[in-house]
């Protein structure tokens, strides 16, 4: 019997191409939903196998809504559909009751594909953010009072590779995301240390040992 | 002699886009109406690999940025001029979409002629 699937996504562009793929993939769509409090009350009446949630939504974010449903449905299989590639953002929807993050980066055929294993018990999450998650994990205790500045851990992990002289392809190419993501965590890291360029920003990662965890 | 006009290509151009797989998917439901081709962005390497497909309708997603980077809107127009591109912008809910047109000016007073009828505007020359 194929998996019944609540979309939930704040552009119906995007909700209806993911119904029309999950159709053509043989999958069975309860219904959709545009914002997280639809969400809840949608799980609720509709009581999908799996809800495809995005994160940012108006009215509520698609990680309280993940909270209220698992909490009052735990049959329900919550899997993150985001652009967000933030760790901060991973990890709280995780401690939130999600059971899979897919990126709206994924290929049609890789995400039907992830979305087949969920009728063999796994849990939907591409092999890079599995990886970060472990990265994250594991860097907890060695980012503890390590530079200042309220940076992110995903900020730190970056300011390593800067400290190896590494250029933003490279880094990129490490990260498993694009350059754009790259330029965007190096300027919220010299704007947060308070950093000209690039350069001061090696220098300090050099100074406090930052090194990238491959 | 019947004559079966063929239908229209819509080319969606992608990389790192499941909205762009969601697109092709709900096309692909008039299929009696759009010849729907899904190719890859990286693939593309030469105006022949957009030539051959003969496409009047090229889609992108304004949020895979890497097909930008590696095929501006521009090139795209050059490789097939007949084209009309629509960018999908889903943090707007907007599209935009670009034809070009190309016309022969060899005199600058022809380049004025026309600077006046697109713009509109009376020039005091």
């Amino acid at each position: 019997m194929s998996l019944r699937f609540l979309v939930v996504d704040d552009h119906a562009l995007f909700r209806d191409g993911m119904v029309s793929l999950l159709k053509a993939a043989g999958m069975q769509v309860a219904g959709e939903a545009g914002n997280g409090q639809e969400a809840v009350n949608e799980a609720r009446r509709l009581r999908p196998d799996v809800v495809l949630m995005d994160i940012d939504m108006p009215v509520m974010n698609g990680i309280d809504a993940t909270r209220q449903i698992t909490d009052a449905l735990p049959e329900i299989r919550v899997i993150m559909l985001t652009i967000s590639q933030e760790d901060e953002k991973l990890i709280e929807a995780l401690r939130a009751g999600a059971r899979g993050y897919l990126l709206k980066s994924l290929n049609s055929d890789e995400f039907i594909k992830l979305l087949h294993g969920l009728e063999k018990g796994e849990p939907p999450m591409p092999s890079s953010i599995t990886a970060r998650l472990i990265n994250y994990i594991a860097q907890q205790g060695s980012y503890s009072g390590a530079p200042d500045g309220n940076l992110t851990a995903r900020e730190v992990e970056l300011l390593g590779f800067l400290g190896q002289g590494l250029p933003n392809k490279a880094i990129a190419e490490q990260l498993g995301v694009s350059e754009n993501t790259v330029k965007y965590h190096i300027k919220n890291i010299l704007q947060k240390l308070n950093f000209n360029n690039r350069s001061e920003a090696a220098a300090y990662a050099v100074r406090h040992n930052l090194k990238p965890k491959l | 002699m019947d004559f079966i006009q063929p239908l229209p290509t819509v080319l969606i151009l992608a990389h790192h886009s499941l909205l762009s797989g969601g697109i092709a998917s709900t096309l692909r439901e008039y299929q009696n109406v759009f010849n729907v081709r899904l190719i890859d962005s990286e693939t593309i390497n030469s105006p022949e690999t957009i030539q051959t497909e003969s496409p009047a309708i090229i889609i992108l997603d304004a949020g895979d940025s890497d097909i930008f980077q590696k095929t501006p809107v521009t090139q795209l127009l050059e490789w097939a001029p007949n084209a009309k591109i629509i960018r999908l912008d889903l943090s707007s809910d907007r599209i935009r979409i670009f034809s070009s047109i190309e016309l022969q000016v060899t005199h600058a007073v022809d380049l004025v002629g026309l600077i006046q009828s697109l713009s509109n505007t009376e020039l005091n020359i």
